[in-house]
Protein backbone atom coordinates (compact mmCIF):
# COMPACT_ATOMS: atom_id res chain seq x y z
CA UNK A 1 0.00 0.00 0.00
CA UNK A 2 1.31 3.40 -0.87
CA UNK A 3 0.62 6.70 0.82
CA UNK A 4 -0.19 9.45 -1.61
CA UNK A 5 1.99 12.53 -1.21
CA UNK A 6 1.03 15.98 -2.24
CA UNK A 7 2.57 17.06 -5.52
CA UNK A 8 5.14 19.80 -5.25
CA UNK A 9 7.38 21.45 -7.86
CA UNK A 10 10.59 19.84 -6.67
CA UNK A 11 9.21 16.44 -7.19
CA UNK A 12 10.18 16.60 -10.85
CA UNK A 13 13.85 16.64 -9.98
CA UNK A 14 13.46 13.79 -7.55
CA UNK A 15 11.29 11.92 -10.01
CA UNK A 16 13.91 12.31 -12.71
CA UNK A 17 16.55 10.84 -10.46
CA UNK A 18 14.19 8.08 -9.47
CA UNK A 19 13.51 7.30 -13.09
CA UNK A 20 17.21 7.13 -13.90
CA UNK A 21 17.71 4.74 -11.03
CA UNK A 22 14.91 2.60 -12.23
CA UNK A 23 16.28 2.62 -15.74
CA UNK A 24 19.59 1.29 -14.49
CA UNK A 25 17.86 -1.27 -12.31
CA UNK A 26 15.85 -2.50 -15.19
CA UNK A 27 18.82 -2.71 -17.47
CA UNK A 28 20.95 -4.61 -15.01
CA UNK A 29 18.50 -7.07 -13.55
CA UNK A 30 15.95 -9.13 -15.34
CA UNK A 31 13.46 -9.41 -12.53
CA UNK A 32 12.53 -6.71 -10.12
CA UNK A 33 9.65 -6.56 -7.75
CA UNK A 34 8.01 -3.17 -7.31
CA UNK A 35 10.24 -1.61 -4.70
CA UNK A 36 7.45 0.39 -3.18
CA UNK A 37 5.17 -2.52 -2.68
CA UNK A 38 7.46 -5.26 -1.50
CA UNK A 39 6.50 -8.70 -2.58
CA UNK A 40 3.68 -8.52 -5.05
CA UNK A 41 2.50 -10.71 -7.81
CA UNK A 42 3.41 -8.25 -10.52
CA UNK A 43 6.12 -8.02 -13.14
CA UNK A 44 5.53 -4.49 -14.35
CA UNK A 45 3.79 -1.37 -13.07
CA UNK A 46 1.61 0.86 -15.22
CA UNK A 47 2.02 4.62 -14.93
CA UNK A 48 -0.76 6.26 -12.97
CA UNK A 49 -1.87 9.85 -12.40
CA UNK A 50 -4.04 10.65 -9.43
CA UNK A 51 -5.61 14.03 -8.89
CA UNK A 52 -8.57 15.49 -7.10
CA UNK A 53 -11.29 17.86 -8.13
CA UNK A 54 -13.75 19.57 -5.85
CA UNK A 55 -16.10 16.59 -5.97
CA UNK A 56 -14.04 13.53 -6.57
CA UNK A 57 -10.72 11.79 -6.77
CA UNK A 58 -9.70 10.66 -10.21
CA UNK A 59 -7.12 8.08 -11.14
CA UNK A 60 -5.88 7.59 -14.68
CA UNK A 61 -3.80 4.56 -15.54
CA UNK A 62 -2.06 3.85 -18.81
CA UNK A 63 -2.96 0.40 -19.93
CA UNK A 64 -2.62 0.22 -23.70
CA UNK A 65 -2.94 -3.27 -25.07
CA UNK A 66 -4.70 -4.61 -21.99
CA UNK A 67 -8.17 -5.86 -22.70
CA UNK A 68 -11.04 -4.83 -20.50
CA UNK A 69 -11.71 -8.24 -19.06
CA UNK A 70 -8.14 -8.44 -17.87
CA UNK A 71 -8.49 -5.42 -15.58
CA UNK A 72 -9.64 -5.72 -11.98
CA UNK A 73 -10.43 -2.69 -9.80
CA UNK A 74 -11.32 -2.92 -6.15
CA UNK A 75 -11.90 -0.30 -3.50
CA UNK A 76 -11.92 -1.30 0.09
CA UNK A 77 -11.44 0.77 3.23
CA UNK A 78 -10.13 3.77 1.35
CA UNK A 79 -7.64 1.75 -0.63
CA UNK A 80 -7.86 1.49 -4.38
CA UNK A 81 -6.38 -1.71 -5.78
CA UNK A 82 -5.73 -2.07 -9.49
CA UNK A 83 -4.54 -5.28 -10.99
CA UNK A 84 -4.65 -7.16 -14.23
CA UNK A 85 -2.62 -8.70 -16.97
CA UNK A 86 -1.34 -7.90 -20.40
CA UNK A 87 -1.14 -11.12 -22.32
CA UNK A 88 1.58 -11.70 -24.81
CA UNK A 89 0.05 -12.52 -28.16
CA UNK A 90 1.97 -15.40 -29.55
CA UNK A 91 1.42 -14.53 -33.14
CA UNK A 92 5.12 -14.20 -33.82
CA UNK A 93 7.64 -16.91 -33.05
CA UNK A 94 10.23 -15.95 -30.48
CA UNK A 95 13.17 -15.96 -32.84
CA UNK A 96 11.54 -13.54 -35.24
CA UNK A 97 11.42 -10.73 -32.72
CA UNK A 98 13.87 -7.91 -33.24
CA UNK A 99 12.91 -5.92 -30.19
CA UNK A 100 10.62 -6.42 -27.22
CA UNK A 101 10.35 -3.40 -24.97
CA UNK A 102 6.77 -3.51 -23.87
CA UNK A 103 6.10 -5.15 -20.55
CA UNK A 104 3.80 -8.12 -20.44
CA UNK A 105 2.37 -10.18 -17.66
CA UNK A 106 0.58 -9.40 -14.45
CA UNK A 107 0.55 -6.02 -12.76
CA UNK A 108 -0.74 -4.95 -9.40
CA UNK A 109 -0.81 -1.59 -7.63
CA UNK A 110 -2.59 -0.24 -4.60
CA UNK A 111 -3.09 3.34 -3.41
CA UNK A 112 -4.30 4.85 -0.17
CA UNK A 113 -6.91 7.45 -0.90
CA UNK A 114 -6.49 10.77 0.86
CA UNK A 115 -10.15 11.32 1.67
CA UNK A 116 -13.22 9.24 2.23
CA UNK A 117 -15.17 8.39 -0.89
CA UNK A 118 -18.60 7.07 -1.73
CA UNK A 119 -17.92 3.52 -2.73
CA UNK A 120 -21.17 2.86 -4.47
CA UNK A 121 -20.75 5.78 -6.83
CA UNK A 122 -17.43 4.87 -8.36
CA UNK A 123 -17.25 5.01 -12.14
CA UNK A 124 -14.60 3.51 -14.36
CA UNK A 125 -14.13 4.20 -18.05
CA UNK A 126 -11.58 2.50 -20.26
CA UNK A 127 -10.96 4.36 -23.47
CA UNK A 128 -8.03 4.49 -25.89
CA UNK A 129 -5.86 2.53 -23.52
CA UNK A 130 -6.44 4.89 -20.57
CA UNK A 131 -8.40 3.65 -17.58
CA UNK A 132 -10.09 6.50 -15.73
CA UNK A 133 -11.57 5.77 -12.32
CA UNK A 134 -13.65 8.55 -10.80
CA UNK A 135 -14.42 8.28 -7.10
CA UNK A 136 -16.83 10.87 -5.70
CA UNK A 137 -15.79 12.17 -2.33
CA UNK A 138 -17.97 11.49 0.66
CA UNK A 139 -20.12 14.45 1.59
CA UNK A 140 -18.21 15.27 4.70
CA UNK A 141 -14.92 15.30 2.84
CA UNK A 142 -15.89 17.90 0.26
CA UNK A 143 -14.52 21.36 0.83
CA UNK A 144 -17.25 23.64 2.04
CA UNK A 145 -17.29 27.36 1.91
CA UNK A 146 -17.86 28.84 5.27
CA UNK A 147 -19.53 32.16 5.12
CA UNK A 148 -18.00 34.62 7.52
CA UNK A 149 -20.13 37.44 8.70
CA UNK A 150 -18.11 40.49 9.46
CA UNK A 151 -19.77 42.61 12.03
CA UNK B 1 0.67 5.56 -26.56
CA UNK B 2 -2.42 5.64 -24.43
CA UNK B 3 -3.93 9.08 -24.15
CA UNK B 4 -2.46 10.42 -27.37
CA UNK B 5 -5.04 11.27 -29.99
CA UNK B 6 -4.61 9.92 -33.46
CA UNK B 7 -4.08 13.26 -35.14
CA UNK B 8 -1.16 14.01 -32.85
CA UNK B 9 0.86 11.07 -34.15
CA UNK B 10 3.24 11.48 -37.06
CA UNK B 11 4.97 8.50 -38.66
CA UNK B 12 7.59 8.88 -41.36
CA UNK B 13 10.09 6.64 -43.09
CA UNK B 14 13.36 8.07 -44.35
CA UNK B 15 15.71 5.53 -45.87
CA UNK B 16 15.60 2.71 -43.37
CA UNK B 17 14.84 4.83 -40.35
CA UNK B 18 11.27 4.87 -39.17
CA UNK B 19 10.33 7.86 -37.00
CA UNK B 20 7.30 7.97 -34.75
CA UNK B 21 6.60 11.38 -33.28
CA UNK B 22 3.75 12.94 -31.37
CA UNK B 23 2.63 14.71 -28.27
CA UNK B 24 0.51 13.95 -25.28
CA UNK B 25 -1.34 16.89 -23.79
CA UNK B 26 -2.19 17.35 -20.16
CA UNK B 27 -5.74 17.77 -19.00
CA UNK B 28 -6.30 21.47 -18.81
CA UNK B 29 -8.96 21.34 -16.18
CA UNK B 30 -6.73 19.94 -13.47
CA UNK B 31 -4.78 22.38 -11.34
CA UNK B 32 -1.30 21.34 -10.47
CA UNK B 33 -1.79 21.62 -6.75
CA UNK B 34 -4.59 19.12 -6.83
CA UNK B 35 -2.43 16.34 -8.17
CA UNK B 36 -1.42 13.62 -5.77
CA UNK B 37 0.60 11.60 -8.17
CA UNK B 38 1.84 12.28 -11.67
CA UNK B 39 3.64 9.37 -13.24
CA UNK B 40 2.51 9.55 -16.81
CA UNK B 41 4.72 11.31 -19.28
CA UNK B 42 3.41 14.38 -21.02
CA UNK B 43 4.72 16.50 -23.81
CA UNK B 44 6.29 15.70 -27.18
CA UNK B 45 7.94 12.39 -27.90
CA UNK B 46 10.00 11.06 -30.75
CA UNK B 47 11.28 7.61 -31.51
CA UNK B 48 13.55 6.82 -34.44
CA UNK B 49 13.94 3.14 -35.21
CA UNK B 50 16.49 1.65 -37.54
CA UNK B 51 14.88 -1.13 -39.53
CA UNK B 52 17.01 -4.15 -40.23
CA UNK B 53 15.97 -5.39 -43.62
CA UNK B 54 15.01 -3.46 -46.68
CA UNK B 55 11.38 -2.42 -46.47
CA UNK B 56 9.06 -1.21 -49.15
CA UNK B 57 8.15 2.39 -48.38
CA UNK B 58 4.99 2.21 -50.48
CA UNK B 59 3.47 -0.63 -48.50
CA UNK B 60 3.24 0.59 -44.93
CA UNK B 61 0.10 0.22 -42.89
CA UNK B 62 -0.51 1.78 -39.51
CA UNK B 63 -3.43 1.08 -37.19
CA UNK B 64 -4.07 2.94 -33.93
CA UNK B 65 -6.49 1.24 -31.61
CA UNK B 66 -6.99 1.42 -27.84
CA UNK B 67 -3.85 3.42 -27.37
CA UNK B 68 -1.75 0.93 -29.25
CA UNK B 69 -0.08 1.88 -32.52
CA UNK B 70 0.71 -1.02 -34.83
CA UNK B 71 2.81 -0.39 -37.92
CA UNK B 72 3.23 -3.06 -40.53
CA UNK B 73 5.96 -2.67 -43.09
CA UNK B 74 6.29 -5.08 -45.96
CA UNK B 75 9.66 -6.39 -46.94
CA UNK B 76 10.74 -5.86 -50.48
CA UNK B 77 10.59 -8.88 -52.72
CA UNK B 78 14.34 -9.35 -52.95
CA UNK B 79 14.69 -9.26 -49.18
CA UNK B 80 12.34 -12.15 -48.58
CA UNK B 81 13.99 -15.50 -47.97
CA UNK B 82 13.71 -17.77 -50.91
CA UNK B 83 14.18 -21.50 -50.69
CA UNK B 84 16.73 -22.89 -53.12
CA UNK B 85 15.91 -26.34 -54.43
CA UNK B 86 18.69 -28.92 -54.36
CA UNK B 87 19.06 -30.98 -57.48
CA UNK B 88 19.50 -34.67 -56.95
CA UNK B 89 22.89 -36.10 -57.94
Amino acid sequence: MMAIVRWDPFRDVVTLQDRMNRLFDQALSKTRAGDEEGLTASTWLPAVDIFETADSIVMKAELPGVSRENIDIQVRDNTLALKGERTFEREVKDENYLRIERSYGAFQRAFSLPTAIQQDKIKAVFKDGVLEVTMPKAEEAKPKQVKIDVK
Amino acid sequence: MAGVSQKEIDISLVGDTLSVRGERHRDDQVDEENCYRVERNYGPFSRPLLLPSVVDADRIKAVYKNGLLEIRLSKREEAKPKPIPIEGA
